[in-house]
C-alpha cells in the first residue's frame, strides 16, 4: 500500500481552511435589522410585539433547514406501528424499499439496489458512529443489526449524498439514528414477544442517574426464531430433498448496548451478533441443510465529548473503537451425497478519531469545521476449502484514511439560505476523493420551503473488492455519484404537509465483474431521475394520515437497459387511528411496490403489503401490550435474488403475527 | 456474505425497454401547488413560541420535587410535533435556567410525561390532549397547549393569535394545582383565566 507523506497530507488541507476563513469574512453580514436571530434574547413583552405576518424584518433564521429531503421516524411511531428492524422502519420511509434473501436486508432509494452489496452505499449512524465496518463496508438493518429498534428515540432518514460532511458511503442516504438517553427510559423496562415461525425474544433495560449527574442505560436483547420450512421449485429433485428446506431457516441474535454520560461526556458500548441459516441453497450449499449459515458480529466503544465553547462556539471530539467479524460456513456435494464444509471468516478492527468546531460568527452564519481519521488495526480474511482441513488462506492488510471538512450556513436574507459544504477525503488505499455539496434554500411564503440541491459522494472501494473477493482488483477507483434535486415543502392550514421532490443524478465507475477478465472493475455507469410526494394532514382527533409516491427510473448507460432491483413505482399509505384515546391506537400500512426486473431477465410481480398493528398503552399500571399482524391479506410476493441463488426470486413471507409485552417500572 | 467462487459472474444490468421522462412536468405540477396560504405553523410564529417557552422556564417557579436532583436538565417535551421540536432544540441549546441546562424530548409517552418539566401539546389530537392532561393532572409539569379549549380541559398555559401576535392564556388555578408558581409579571401579560371562567374568544 502507498503511503504519502504526510507534508503532502497538511498541504491539501490548507486549501479548503484558507478558503473557510476567506468566506467567513467575506459573509459577514450586517446585524439584522430589527429581530434578533435568537429570539430568546427577547423579554415577552417584545415576543408579544412580533408581527407573524407582515414583520418588518421577518426573521432572521437559524438555518435549521437541512439541506436535504429528511425523513423523521420517532419512538412512537415504532411502537404504533410495530416496527421490528431498522428494515421495517426504513420499508415505511417514502421511496425507500428492501430486499430480503433470507440472509441478509438489502435497502433500496432512489430505484437503486443490489441484493449483495451489503448496503455499502448508505451510510448508517448510531448516535454520530458509523456502523459500516472496514471490510465490506457492510450496515446491516434487519435481526443482523446492532441496535434494537426499542433503544430509539429517532431516526433521521437523510436522503441524497451527504459524503461532504460523512465521506464514504453516504452515497443514496444516510440513516442517523439517536437512540433514548437515560432519562429517557424506565428505571426498569422488561419485554417480551412471541411471535409466528417459533419466534420468542425479549429484552431487558436499565437506566439509573446518580446523584454526581452521571447516568447509565444498559440493554440487554434476545431473539429466537426457528424459521419456516420453504419450498424452493427450483430444487424439485430427490438429490435436494424435493426443494423443501426445512430448519435451515432459523436466525438466533442478540444486542447489547449501554450508554454512559456524565458532564459533557457520553461513553458508548455496543455489541451484538447473529447466527442465521441460509435455507435458500445459496452459493451452490444444500438447500435443507443446517450447517449453512452465516455468524456476524459488531462491536464498538465510542467517546463523545460535546461543549460550548462560548456563547457561539460548540466544540465535539470523538474516539472510538470498533470491531466486527463475519463467519461463513457453506457446505457442498463433492461428490454427491459426500457433504464438505467450506468456511471463511473475515475480521474487522480499527479505531478512529473526530473532531467537530461548530462556529456563529453572526447570528446569520454557522461554520462547521471537522477532522476524522481512521486506523483500521485489522482487515483480514481466512478460508479452509475443507473444514476441519488446513488453512487454505490467511492474509490482513492494514490501512487508514482520513477527512476534512467545511460546511458554511448561511441566512442570505429573510428569503434565502445557502448551505456550502466540501470534504477532501484521503485513502492508503487508493487516494482521494473531494466532495461539495451546495444547496439554495428558498422560502418564498412563509409556510414555504423550495431547496435547489447538489452534491456528490463517494463510496470507497472496500477492502473485499480490492484484495480479498474472487474478483479482487487492487486498481479500483471510488465510485462516485452526482444527484440534482429539487425539493418543496409546503405546509398548510389544518396541519396539512405537503412535500415533494424531483432528482435526477448519475453514478459514475460503478464497481462490477467483467465476464471477460473475472475481475471487479469500474464498469458501470447509471442514470437516474425520479419524483416523489408525500402527503401529511392530521386531524384533531389524533387521526394522522400520511401518503406518498415515488416514480422512478434508473438506466444502466452502458447498455442502455434499466437496472434490475428497480421498482418503477412505491407507494406507501400510513395511517394512525386512536380508537380509545391515547390509550388504544391503531396503525395501518399499505406499501405497494411495482413490478421488478430480474437478474434472469424476468419480473418479480408487483404487490401490495398491508400490516395493522394495536397498541394498548397502562392496560394496568406500567404495562403495554402491541399486537400485529404483519402482510395481512396474507399476499404472496417474492423479492429478486441475487447471482448467488439458483432461484431467480425469492418468496418473502404471507401473514404473520406478533404479540408483545412490556412492563416498565 | 460472499463465497470465494471464480466461476460466478456479476452480470447486474438485463435487457428490457421502455422509458419515460417527465421531470419538468413533474416540477411545474409541484411549484403550482405552493399557493397555499394560511397562518398555522409558520417557522417565526415557532420560532416565538420557542422563545416563550424558554421565557415561561424563567418565570415560573417548580418546586425542588420537579427534578431528579439539584443537577438534574430542563426537560421541555414535545409531543407529535417533529417541526416545532426541531426548531426548538437550537433556540434553547446551550441556555439554561438556574444553572439548569435545557433539553428537548419527544413524544415521551402519557405515563412518563411526569418526567418532563414544560409538556408541549401544540399540535397534539385532542384525545392525546386528554390523555397526557390525565396523566399529569397534579405533577409539577408546566402544560402548554396550542388548542381551542386547552385551558378548559384542565391545561395551564395555552397560545393564541390574535392581530398576527402570540398571546398566551394562563390558568393560575391548574398552575396552583401542579405546584407551580407563576411570577406575578408573566400573569400581567397573560389572559387570566380561572376555573370554571370562559378563556379568551369565550372558548
Amino acid at each position: 500500500m502507498k503511503h504519502i507523506p504526510i507534508e503532502r497530507r497538511g498541504r491539501a488541507w490548507t486549501l479548503p481552511l484558507l478558503a473557510m476563513i476567506v468566506w467567513g469574512v467575506l459573509t459577514q453580514a450586517p446585524a439584522a435589522q430589527s429581530l434578533p436571530g435568537d429570539l430568546t434574547q427577547l423579554p415577552i413583552e417584545e415576543l408579544m410585539a412580533i408581527d407573524l405576518v407582515y414583520g418588518a424584518s421577518r426573521h432572521q433564521q437559524k438555518i435549521t433547514e437541512a439541506p436535504s429531503f429528511v425523513t423523521v421516524v420517532t419512538a412512537q411511531d415504532i411502537r404504533r406501528y410495530g416496527y421490528r428492524t431498522l428494515a421495517d422502519i426504513l420499508r415505511a420511509a417514502h421511496g425507500f424499499y428492501t430486499t430480503y434473501d433470507r440472509n441478509y436486508t438489502y435497502l433500496g432509494v432512489r430505484g437503486f439496489s443490489r441484493p449483495s452489496d451489503y448496503n455499502s452505499r448508505f451510510l448508517l449512524l448510531v448516535d454520530g458512529h458509523r456502523i459500516n465496518d472496514n471490510f465490506y463496508g457492510s450496515a446491516y438493518i434487519g435481526t443482523e443489526s446492532i441496535i434494537d429498534v426499542d433503544l430509539i428515540d429517532r431516526v433521521e432518514i437523510i436522503r441524497g449524498p451527504s459524503s461532504s460532511l460523512y465521506g464514504t458511503s453516504a452515497f443514496f442516504a444516510v440513516i442517523n439514528v439517536i437512540t433514548f438517553a437515560p432519562q429517557d427510559t424506565p428505571r426498569l423496562q422488561v419485554s417480551g414477544l412471541g411471535a409466528s415461525y417459533g419466534t420468542p425474544a425479549g429484552r431487558m433495560n436499565v437506566a439509573k442517574t446518580f446523584s454526581t449527574g452521571a447516568s447509565i442505560l444498559a440493554s440487554l436483547s434476545a431473539y429466537k426464531s426457528a424459521g419456516q420450512t420453504l419450498f424452493y421449485p427450483e430444487y424439485d429433485d430427490p438429490q435436494f430433498n424435493n426443494g423443501v428446506s426445512e430448519g435451515s431457516d432459523y436466525d438466533n441474535a442478540y444486542q447489547f448496548f449501554s450508554t454512559t454520560s456524565y458532564k459533557n461526556l457520553t461513553v458508548r458500548l455496543a455489541y451484538n451478533s447473529r447466527e442465521k441459516g441460509i435455507p435458500t441453497g445459496a452459493f451452490d450449499t444444500p438447500i435443507n441443510d443446517p450447517d449453512a449459515k452465516t455468524i456476524d458480529s459488531r462491536g464498538y466503544l465510542d467517546l463523545t465529548y460535546e461543549r460550548p465553547l462560548s456563547t457561539n462556539a460548540d466544540l465535539s471530539a470523538r474516539v472510538s473503537y470498533d470491531r466486527s467479524y463475519y463467519r461463513g460456513d457453506y457446505p457442498y456435494y463433492s461428490p454427491y451425497p459426500t457433504t464438505l464444509l467450506y468456511r471463511e471468516h473475515s475480521w474487522g478492527e480499527w479505531f478512529g478519531a473526530e473532531s467537530k468546531f461548530t462556529l456563529r460568527p453572526t447570528a446569520k452564519q454557522t461554520l462547521t469545521s471537522g477532522f476524522e481519521f481512521r486506523g483500521n488495526l485489522e482487515q483480514r480474511q481466512r478460508w479452509q476449502n475443507v473444514y476441519p482441513g488446513p488453512v487454505d488462506f490467511d492474509d490482513q492488510v492494514h490501512s487508514s484514511e482520513s477527512g476534512l471538512y467545511v460546511q458554511d450556513e448561511i441566512a442570505v436574507s429573510d428569503r434565502l439560505a445557502l448551505n456550502l459544504g466540501v470534504r477532501h477525503d484521503h485513502y492508503e488505499t487508493f487516494g482521494h476523493s473531494t466532495n461539495p455539496r451546495a444547496a439554495f434554500i428558498l422560502f418564498p411564503a412563509d409556510q414555504t420551503t423550495l431547496k435547489f440541491l447538489f452534491g456528490s459522494a463517494f463510496r470507497a472501494p472496500t477492502v473485499y473488492e480490492l484484495y480479498y473477493g474472487s474478483h479482487a482488483n487492487p486498481d479500483l477507483r471510488p465510485e462516485s455519484i452526482a444527484t440534482y434535486e429539487v425539493v418543496l415543502e409546503q405546509y398548510a392550514h389544518g396541519n396539512l404537509r405537503l412535500s415533494g421532490s424531483a432528482f435526477l443524478y448519475r453514478i459514475s465507475d460503478l464497481v462490477s465483474v467483467d465476464t471477460s477478465s473475472g475481475l471487479f472493475e469500474n464498469l458501470d455507469h447509471v442514470s437516474a431521475q425520479g419524483i416523489e410526494i408525500e402527503i401529511e394532514k392530521r386531524f384533531r382527533s389524533g387521526f394522522r394520515l400520511r401518503g406518498s409516491s415515488t416514480l422512478q427510473e434508473a438506466r444502466d448507460d452502458v447498455n442502455d437497459q434499466p437496472l434490475t432491483n428497480s421498482p418503477r413505482l412505491l407507494a406507501k399509505f400510513s395511517g394512525e387511528v386512536p380508537i380509545r384515546s391515547e390509550r388504544l391506537t391503531a396503525g395501518v400500512e399499505v406499501q405497494y411496490t411495482s413490478r421488478r426486473l430480474t437478474l434472469d431477465g424476468n419480473y418479480a410481480p408487483d404487490f401490495a403489503v398491508a400490516n395493522l398493528n394495536v397498541l394498548s398503552r397502562q392496560l394496568v399500571k406500567g404495562l403495554d401490550l402491541s399486537v400485529g399482524v404483519y402482510n395481512l391479506f396474507d399476499t404472496t410476493y417474492a423479492d429478486p435474488g441475487s447471482e448467488h441463488h439458483l432461484q431467480d426470486t425469492i418468496e418473502q413471507d404471507g401473514r404473520n403475527f406478533r404479540i408483545k409485552l412490556t412492563w416498565g417500572f | 456474505m460472499p463465497v470465494r467462487d471464480p466461476n460466478r459472474s456479476y452480470p447486474r444490468l438485463r435487457p428490457v425497454s421502455g422509458a419515460p421522462r417527465g421531470i419538468l412536468t413533474s416540477l411545474c405540477l409541484l411549484a403550482s401547488l405552493t399557493s397555499f396560504g394560511a397562518q398555522s405553523g409558520s417557522r417565526l410564529e415557532f420560532q416565538v413560541k420557542a422563545a416563550f417557552l424558554y421565557n415561561f422556564a424563567k418565570f415560573i417557579e417548580w418546586p425542588r420535587e420537579a427534578f431528579r436532583d439539584a443537577d438534574a436538565g430542563f426537560v421541555i417535551c414535545v409531543v407529535d410535533d417533529e417541526e416545532f421540536a426541531g426548531t426548538l432544540e437550537p433556540a434553547i441549546k446551550g441556555k439554561s435556567v438556574d444553572g439548569r441546562a435545557f433539553r428537548v424530548r419527544r413524544n415521551s409517552s402519557p405515563d412518563q410525561a411526569d418526567l418532563c418539566q414544560i409538556l408541549y401539546l401544540g399540535t397534539a389530537g385532542t384525545s392525546r390532549i386528554a390523555s397526557y392532561l390525565e396523566a399529569v393532572r397534579t405533577a409539577p409539569v408546566l402544560t402548554v397547549g396550542d388548542s381551542l379549549g386547552f385551558i378548559r380541559r384542565g391545561g395551564v398555559i395555552n397560545f393564541f393569535i390574535r392581530d398576527n401576535r402570540v398571546r398566551f392564556e394562563v390558568n393560575p388555578d391548574a398552575a396552583s394545582r401542579a405546584g407551580l408558581r407563576i411570577s406575578s409579571k408573566l400573569l400581567q401579560l397573560a389572559s387570566v383565566v380561572r376555573d370554571g371562567k370562559n378563556a379568551e374568544d369565550g372558548r
